[in-house]
């Protein structure tokens, strides 16, 4: 065939490619390079280099349909000398029983050797084969076959291990310098059963768009009003954490689109049964119900009911039925690299998801998640205890050490010493409470592991097989007791946990025009947020402006700049914001149940705290409301803050603006993702949920410049209280030493002060009575 | 315990299955990746470890010569391959420039720059083809042997393309590089089938009956050409058919083979053509049975006109009438003959009444085509029948598009009849020098002879506009417009008709007020241009000039005047009024535009190219250059023996629409 000839050298191209672009750089970032370039891969052609099936049987099912992996593009990276990552896959019942092959493209560093280097393969905690990583000139697809006994129907695990050591380089920054990636288009389970989508479970098997992105389209038939939007935002969420993508794009139509992808049709009573008709879904049974879409490889979501309080029950009930079992093994399942901890608690290794492994290289990096709360104060009033459990082999050199990173920083490092070999056992570490942030955190341990043999690094003298470290899973970390307070703006809280909307607490979110670009960016936002508080959040769609002296948190997608002017006017009421045709609350309430139960029901389904929606203002609101009023009106005399400070602009060179600050009003906060068009919004938004990009968000602002497609973020210039949930004397003396250690000055003044008191009592006393003279 | 079993993991050195590493004799590419990726980074010292790490695995290794230089062999060309697939030349281009700048050597592999030329040839060839841009396909196949050319769509995309151009040379050339190759390079019979069908569009049938006997060597190719063989009497046919002169028909053998082919009804176009070539042949009443043939098996313009002339030869005017009648809708795109086929029912008094749609057809195909005769007849129709009103509308139509006195009369009789005395009287008096005859009889007129019941004759509301070769309407000269409203209302309405487009009144109007004495400029500008649109150019001109003495009204006179002098060909006249008198810059241009134009235009009839494209420039620095006078340029610029320039102008014409004149001016123009 003439291509394999012309096809072989194929992946020199894009190290050169990247060399090029490298030269200044050190060689780590030489060889991180295109990893870093996360479309590296799909720039190549399509069809593999070499098939390398197994020798067995060439089967048909290579020619078949290809179920990609439900992990996002980010997760197919193998990086350092012995690294793991887990990935899922999701197959229907006859897919598994058929059985099938394991197609892995990759493609790995030149620097990794080829002699040793092999990709260990796990299958639903079974061994599935290895194969040698060989393939540095272009992406190369291997061939596993998967047995149906290796199989279940459902979600399927593959646990890859690969291990890499370099050609020539034996030192530690060496290892930055291996790699290897999977191709996310042309890895995945073959098979010769094409997925038929027919029911949730094999929702879990739908494909991405080629800009390797999973697409809910809101089919909506008719107006996009408010009224829409809510009924159609429980269901949306339902769905997008039963799929737990962290990829999705929401967009808005009112036809079916085509495509991988998934339409969700809001078949509402109210366009009768000829806009039933003339959807194509008089067949589908009320409720929601899944089927297939226009071409084979999308699906259709359907929802048929007659108001907000039917969709529901249908939501719950599908929760409760066909979604139940993807939710556990997704969303709601633990262990893969997170670990979700709260004060007090103490998580081993184990509970993320780390096997115990052997290593036999020169630095071992495990790295994994760490979801603190969202409201914790990080700062220096106690230490997460990191319990070592693991052993050194004797012959180490003197330098090695273990050492701890979160988020990128090293915080603490622990050496070695112990030529001889050692062994720990919940030996304690302390990690600075200040190096974690609310939210999710990366925490790397990296043993550097030299030894005296690695200087010289002598082809005949290396022995890569030999162990040098072993970190159990055993190994855990314990939590203190926290000082929580929510302080905002934080929107690292916000990206990782979804604060302050999560835990069911009503919200406003807010679409300044009701455009499907503005909307589609507004429910893709709701969607991620979503998926970062694991549950369905009780927002509340309105077209127009939030509203003010509400005390509601806000969530605002606004395209325009003159918003900020708007709310600074006083213009609260919107059109889209009031709903003239559902019953008021207060009079039918003894007939009607709220819609708010509805979603603690469903919320209660996610195993999550319930809220009481409280529509009317209660007391406390109105009287943090006045204070707040009083506040700002007294530090508005004292010049303290303009009136109109509050709002970060929105740049000059940026697509989008995300920006959390306090409300007007000044007891609620909102966070407001603006830009200048809806079509930046759209574009802007669908930059910021990607998952490298959405991992970064932190600070006060955030933004998406429009040139580089860069995150910036901006510290938070000045951090308000926005929530004390905990008022017990033990959090609030946590809080004030919190506070003390980051305004250290003051505490020094007042020991001082307290210093200078006592001096000045002891004087006073012991000039009155303590002179006593010996006659 | 525990302790135990860890340090025999540690221990334990079969942790890491080294996979199996065949020794082979030399390093594979996998092998050989990063010492080449070292040395291209200029990392010495690893280049020498790992080489010194092959060594040791490959006694027998030795460095590779081009671990420097490793143009060749190192650029990977599997993304242009992949870019190629899509037809993405401009991704090529960029693709190729990336390498160049890391490595100015080197250039795509022989077999791609091969393979890229040709796909560029077709794409390009086959998008030139799409939007006929036929000097885009010749362009494209510069490269293209078709003596030697292997896809021979190409080579007949290249003759279409000479086909229509017209070079005939190339298109012979292309021709014979196909059918008539040596040996193993002989074309598949089906191929040359093929070619042979379409040469029998460009050449006539004795050359392609020659080269058939030249090639029917082999019996199979014999029985294949039987199709050819009709193809060529198909198009003598439809030669004879279309050559007027032409009178001598045809072998009647050959055309009987072809009527054969016909009656089976495997082309429903061979219908057509024999009953076009019957009805030439004054056998009418063949050419209807063809024509019916062909009418049964689809409504057709065409062969509907065709049926309706048999049937008009064989006198059968009824039959033919019903005809037209029936293809009304069909017939309404030639107005002309449409008028011609319906004229029947309305100018003979023995004819039953005509129905409302063949009115209303009848007197659209009269506007259309401004036809005075017609309006004529039907002006008499509606006489005849009593409808006096649409009478006296068509006989001002006809009028105003023809004087005649047998019109005038019908006027008269029509004004008579509806008792509009003083109508009548204008009337009288306008035409009593012209026709002195026609108002003896006018007293003795009989009253209309037939009341039978007829169809309501249309009045002749809206009219297109007459086309004139000067573009502006003088309707639309607002400013003269407004001079005139203030008084023209009280003054007979002149301008009321002009508005109209009544322009035989509005001349009427004012001249009666010139035979009252006080005659505004105004109403002789008005006059000016009635009899413009009427086309008495003399009097036109008489009548502006005789406003050029009122200030106000000069301008727009001399406008006037000097379009009516254009309009008479009178060009140097013209340019004389507008240099007497200024116009407004919009005017100025306009008028000298036309100038030009009818300069160069008078210049190419005599021959005299450089004035010709003197003529043109001075006009294109004033207005842009429409495609014909573009193409009146090639042709100057070709005759002065300037070829490039001709070929540049006639390619640009070319590219921007396919007209075949055009084409065949850069035809002409390209060959030596």
């Amino acid at each position: 065939m003439a291509n394999s000839h012309r096809l072989a050298p194929l992946g020199l191209a894009v190290l050169l490619a990247s060399t090029a672009l490298g030269h200044a750089e050190g060689l780590v970032v030489d060889a991180v390079k295109p990893l870093l370039e996360g479309s590296a891969l799909s720039g190549l052609p399509a069809q593999p280099v070499v098939e390398v099936g197994t020798e067995a049987e060439p089967s048909p099912a290579a020619a078949g349909h290809l179920i990609s992996f439900e992990q996002s593009a980010d997760a197919f990276m193998l990086s350092g000398e012995d690294d793991v990552t887990l990935l899922t896959f999701a197959l229907d019942g006859p897919q598994a029983a058929a059985g099938g092959m394991l197609n892995l493209a990759y493609i790995n560093a030149v620097s990794v050797l080829p002699d040793t280097a092999t990709m260990d393969v796990e299958v639903n905690g079974r061994a599935a084969g290895s194969f040698t990583i060989a393939s540095p000139n272009g992406v190369r697809v291997e061939k596993l076959a998967l047995p149906s006994d290796l199989l279940r129907a459902g979600r399927n695990e593959v646990r890859l291990r690969a291990r890499q050591y370099h050609r020539v380089d034996c030192s530690l920054d060496a290892t930055y310098e291996l790699w290897t990636k999977l191709d996310p288009v042309q890895s995945g389970f073959s098979t010769a059963q094409p997925s038929v989508f027919a029911d949730f479970d094999s929702l879990l098997a739908i494909g991405r768009t080629p800009a390797q992105r999973t697409q809910i389209r809101l089919v909506a038939p008719g107006a996009m009003t408010a009224e829409a939007l809510n009924e159609a935002a429980p269901v949306l969420q339902a769905l997008v954490l039963f799929l737990n993508r962290d990829d999705v794009t929401v967009t808005v139509s009112d036809r079916p689109g085509e495509g991988p992808g998934i339409d969700l049709v809001m078949a509402m009573d109210r366009i009768g049964s000829s806009g039933v008709d003339r959807l194509g879904l008089s067949g589908a049974p009320r409720g929601l119900s899944v089927q297939p879409g226009a071409t084979a490889d999308r699906a259709t979501v359907v929802m048929r009911a007659a108001d907000p309080m039917d969709i529901a029950a249908a939501v719950l009930a599908a929760v409760k039925g066909p979604m139940a079992d993807g939710l556990k093994s997704g969303i709601l399942q633990k262990g893969r690299g997170v670990l979700t901890v709260d004060a007090g608690e103490r998580h081993t290794l184990k509970e993320a998801g780390y096997e115990t492994r052997v290593f036999s290289g020169r630095l071992s990096r495990t790295d994994f998640a760490v979801e603190m709360p969202a409201d914790f104060y990080p700062a220096e009033y106690a230490t997460i205890d990191l319990r070592l459990s693991a052993a050194t082999s004797p012959g180490l050199e003197q330098t090695a050490q273990l050492l701890v990173r979160v988020n990128g920083k090293v915080v603490t490092s622990y050496p070695f010493r112990d030529r001889e070999g050692r062994q720990f056992e919940g030996k304690r570490i302390e990690l600075p409470l200040r190096a974690f942030q609310p939210g999710v955190n990366r925490v790397e341990l990296l043993a550097e592991l030299p030894v005296a043999a690695d200087a010289a690094c002598r082809p005949q003298e290396r022995d890569d097989s030999k162990p040098r470290f072993i970190l159990l899973d055993t190994t855990a970390m314990e939590v203190p007791a926290l000082a929580r307070v929510g302080r905002l703006p934080d929107l690292a809280a916000l990206g990782g946990k979804a604060y302050p909307y999560g835990g069911g607490k009503p919200f406003d979110l807010a679409i300044d025009r009701a455009d499907p670009q503005s909307v589609g960016a507004a429910l893709t936002v709701l969607s991620r947020l979503s998926l970062a508080a694991r549950a369905p959040l009780n927002a509340k769609i309105a077209i127009g402006a939030p509203v003010e002296g509400t005390g509601r948190d806000a969530l605002v997608i606004a395209s325009q700049q003159d918003f900020a002017e708007l709310g600074a006017a006083g213009k609260t009421a919107f059109p889209g914001t009031a709903d003239p045709g559902t019953p008021d609350p207060l009079v039918t309430a003894s007939v009607s149940r709220s819609a708010a139960d509805d979603t603690a029901d469903l919320l209660q389904a996610f195993q999550e705290t319930t809220a009481v929606h409280d529509d009317e203002l209660s007391f406390t609101t109105r009287a943090q409301l006045w204070l707040s009023a009083a506040t700002k009106r007294f530090r508005h005399w004292l010049r303290y803050e303009s009136a109109d400070g509050e709002h970060a602009p929105h740049g000059e060179g940026s697509l989008v603006t995300l920006s959390q600050m306090r409300s007007p009003d000044g007891i609620a906060t909102w966070t407001v993702i603006r830009a200048n068009s809806p079509r930046d919004v759209d574009a802007g938004v669908q930059r910021l949920v990607e998952p490298t990009v959405w991992r970064g968000l932190a600070g006060g602002t955030a933004s998406i410049e429009t040139a580089s497609l860069s995150l910036v973020s901006l510290p938070a210039a000045e951090r308000y209280v926005a929530d004390l949930a905990d008022r017990s004397p033990g959090n609030l003396r946590r809080v004030v030493a919190a506070w003390f250690s980051d305004n250290f000055q003051i505490y020094v003044l007042l020991v001082l002060a307290s210093l200078g008191a006592f001096a000045a009592w002891l004087g006073l006393t012991v000039r009155r009575k303590g002179v006593r003279t010996d006659r | 315990m525990r302790m135990l079993a860890l340090a025999a993991l540690l221990l334990g050195t079969t942790a890491l299955a080294v996979v199996a590493a065949e020794r082979k004799d030399a390093p594979d590419a996998v092998e050989l990746a990063a010492l080449y990726y070292y040395a291209a980074q200029k990392q010495q010292d690893r280049l020498g470890a790992e080489t010194s790490r092959l060594r040791q695995k490959y006694p027998d290794f030795v460095v590779p010569a081009d671990v420097y230089t490793p143009a060749a062999r190192q650029v990977d060309e599997s993304t242009l391959w992949a870019l190629y697939e899509k037809n993405d030349f401009i991704g090529i281009e960029t693709e190729i420039g990336r390498h160049r700048a890391d490595n100015p050597e080197w250039t795509p592999s022989e077999d791609f720059s091969t393979k890229l030329a040709r796909r560029k040839q077709r794409v390009e060839m086959t998008a030139a083809m799409a939007r006929k841009d036929w000097m885009g396909v010749i362009e494209a196949a510069k490269a293209l042997d078709p003596s030697r050319e292997t896809e021979v769509d190409l080579v007949w995309m290249l003759i279409d393309a000479y086909s229509a151009t017209g070079a005939k040379q190339a298109l012979t050339d292309a021709y014979r590089g196909l059918l008539f190759r040596e040996g193993d390079k002989r074309l598949p019979d089906a191929q040359i089938l093929t070619t042979l069908q379409k040469s029998t569009r460009d050449f006539s049938s004795e050359e392609v009956r020659k080269a058939v006997s030249l090639l029917a060597a082999s019996p199979l190719l014999q029985a294949a050409l039987q199709p050819v063989e009709l193809d060529l009497t198909r198009k003598e046919v439809a030669d004879f058919n279309a050559d007027e002169k032409r009178q001598t028909p045809i072998a009647e053998d050959e055309v009987a083979r072809l009527r054969a082919a016909a009656e089976k009804g495997e082309r429903p176009e061979d219908l057509s053509l024999l009953g076009w070539y019957d009805l030439k042949l004054k056998t009418p009443a063949s050419a209807e049975r063809w024509f019916k043939a062909a009418l049964a098996d689809r409504r057709e313009e065409e062969n509907a006109k065709g049926l309706y002339l048999s049937l008009a030869a064989q006198n059968r005017q009824e039959d033919a009438f019903i005809v037209a009648e029936d293809y009304l809708e069909e017939f309404s795109d030639d107005p002309e003959f449409l008028m011609n086929a319906l004229s029947l029912r309305f100018s003979r008094p023995d004819q039953p009444p005509a129905e409302v749609k063949t009115v209303t057809a009848y007197s659209n195909a009269i506007l259309a085509t401004a036809n005075a005769d017609h309006a004529e007849i039907l002006a008499w129709y509606a006489y005849n029948s009593g409808q006096y009103e649409a009478a006296k509308a068509w006989f001002l139509k006809s009028l105003d598009w023809e004087s005649a006195p047998v019109r005038v009369k019908g006027l008269a009789l029509s004004l008579m009849r509806l008792g509009e005395k003083a109508d009548y009287a204008a009337l009288e008096e306008e035409y009593r020098e012209a026709y002195p005859e026609i108002w003896a009889e006018m007293k003795i007129a009989a009253p209309a002879r037939d009341s039978r019941r007829a169809v309501a004759v249309e009045m002749p509301v809206v009219t297109r506009s007459v086309t004139s070769t000067v573009t502006s309407t003088p309707a639309a000269t607002a400013s003269t417009g407004a001079g005139v409203r203030s008084k023209g209302s009280g003054a007979g309405g002149y301008y009321a008709h002009f508005k109209a487009r009544r322009f035989s009144a509005c001349v009427k109007d004012v001249s009666a007020m010139e035979a009252r004495g006080a005659v505004s400029a105004d109403a002789m500008l008005i006059k000016g241009w009635c009899y413009l649109e009427l086309s008495r150019l003399a009097e036109a001109r008489n009548a502006f000039e005789a406003a050029l003495a009122n200030g106000r009204t000069r301008q727009d006179a001399a406008y006037g005047a000097a379009l009516t002098l254009l309009r008479g060909r009178l060009t140097d006249d013209a340019e004389a009024m507008i240099s007497m008198y200024r116009l407004s810059e919009k005017r100025d241009r306009e008028v000298r535009a036309e100038i030009y134009w009818q300069r160069a235009r008078s210049a190419f009839d005599h021959k005299q190219y450089q004035r010709v494209l003197d003529a043109l420039n001075a006009r294109a620095a004033l207005v842009a250059e429409p495609a014909d006078l573009s193409q009146l340029r090639g042709w100057a610029y070709y005759h002065l023996g300037n070829r490039g320039q001709a070929k540049a102008v006639f390619a640009r014409l070319n590219m921007h629409l396919y007209d075949p004149a055009a084409a065949r001016g850069l035809a002409q123009s390209s060959v030596r």
